[in-house]
């Protein structure tokens, strides 16, 4: 089977649900590489996204240059991350087209559905947060540990590099587990 | 401004975007501030327009600032620019990410930054559901239902994300903010 079209049409869907952005998009990148598609296991989905968060870019960027070349190499990787660019930037050239015709009217609908996405990209979030706690919550080390890096996020260091924090924490990984 | 000149602009944007859009906005304007090519108006409807619209928030900001730097060819460089540095990156790591996942000492290491990963993710969630409490009740009530939704029911979060969403808007705004 051709996997190209697959893999475009399944980031172009991403892409277009992605509102809010970073990591508010977890879930449906979750949702259409895990649960609709058999392309990531739940550990590796939390695998993507930890090295989406080390490498500079956006998350749904990231997991779609990863997942394209995982299944389709090279090509792969093109298609999918094609799709989750385009996509909404196809649908910001048509908004912005009709935004620029229709007065303030359409401005005004703009703000009014950025404002109204807020509390939706806060739920979004915390669906973001379980989906990557869920696989984490039965290991028992993990907890003190976690306590541990929440301490050590609050270091003026991590707070200005947060992928120190991330580094760090996969470090002393290496050491304890 | 000239295509080239654009180019390098994004591709050091996109080196230097870690988490997301909202950061490469600050970025860019800290590079182009004297220069006097985007007006903090114009910086502010950019931001409600790529916020408003689903995609990653980098390529759509990118594209709006590449077509007020340069025009429609700005943006498509902009965009080029601004995902390329993340494209290579993963396409680089995916290679000996695949070989060595199943090294334990490599999953170690994915298993602690994953903890830091929750603790960051976790922050976001806390800092976002505080500034969507403040909008008052209507936003408190669409967070909860679409919390819901994904945890409870488990529902895409394509349907999830339109309820949630067409809920905010019939609720109506408030008079006061």
């Amino acid at each position: 089977m051709s996997s190209l079209p697959v893999l475009f049409i399944t980031f172009v869907r991403i892409g277009l649900g992605a509102f809010g952005g970073g990591l508010a998009t977890i879930p449906f990148i979750h949702y259409e590489l895990v649960v609709s598609n058999p392309w990531l296991t739940e550990r590796e989905f939390s695998d993507v996204v930890s090295l989406a968060q080390m490498t500079p870019g956006p998350v749904a960027v990231n997991a779609a240059t990863f997942v394209g070349y995982r299944i389709a190499g090279l090509a792969g990787s093109l298609a999918a991350t094609t799709g989750v660019v385009a996509a909404p930037l196809a649908l910001l050239v048509l908004v912005a087209f009709f935004v620029s015709r229709a007065s303030g009217k359409a401005k005004e609908w703009t703000e009014r559905v950025q404002r109204s996405l807020r509390p939706v990209v806060a739920a979004m979030l915390l669906a973001a947060f379980w989906t990557v706690v869920r696989p984490l919550a039965d290991d028992w080390r993990l907890w003190p540990f976690s306590a541990a890096v929440l301490g050590a996020s609050r270091l003026p260091v991590v707070r200005k590099y947060p992928q120190v924090l991330l580094l760090g924490a996969g470090v002393a990984g290496m050491l304890l587990f | 401004m000239s295509l080239f000149k654009v180019f390098v602009l994004f591709l050091r944007l996109g080196a230097l975007t870690f988490g997301g859009g909202i950061v490469m906005i600050g970025l860019l304007e800290r590079e182009l501030r004297g220069t006097e090519k985007l007006s903090s108006e114009e910086t502010m409807e950019m931001i409600i327009f790529a916020t408003a619209l689903p995609g990653p928030i980098a390529a759509n900001l990118a594209w709006l600032a590449g077509e007020k730097l340069a025009g429609k060819t700005g943006a498509f460089t902009a965009v080029l620019g601004t995902v390329i540095p993340p494209f290579l990156t993963i396409l680089f790591l995916s290679k000996f990410f695949l070989l060595h996942m199943n090294d334990p000492l490599i999953a170690a290491f994915f298993l602690g930054a994953a903890c830091a990963v929750a603790v960051i993710i976790g922050g976001v969630v806390f800092d976002m559901t505080k500034i969507s409490f403040s909008g008052g009740w209507k936003d408190m009530v669409v967070f909860a239902v679409v919390s819901v939704l994904l945890l409870a029911f488990r529902m895409s979060p394509f349907i999830a994300l339109g309820a949630g969403l067409s809920l905010r808007i019939a609720l109506g705004e408030e008079k006061l903010r």
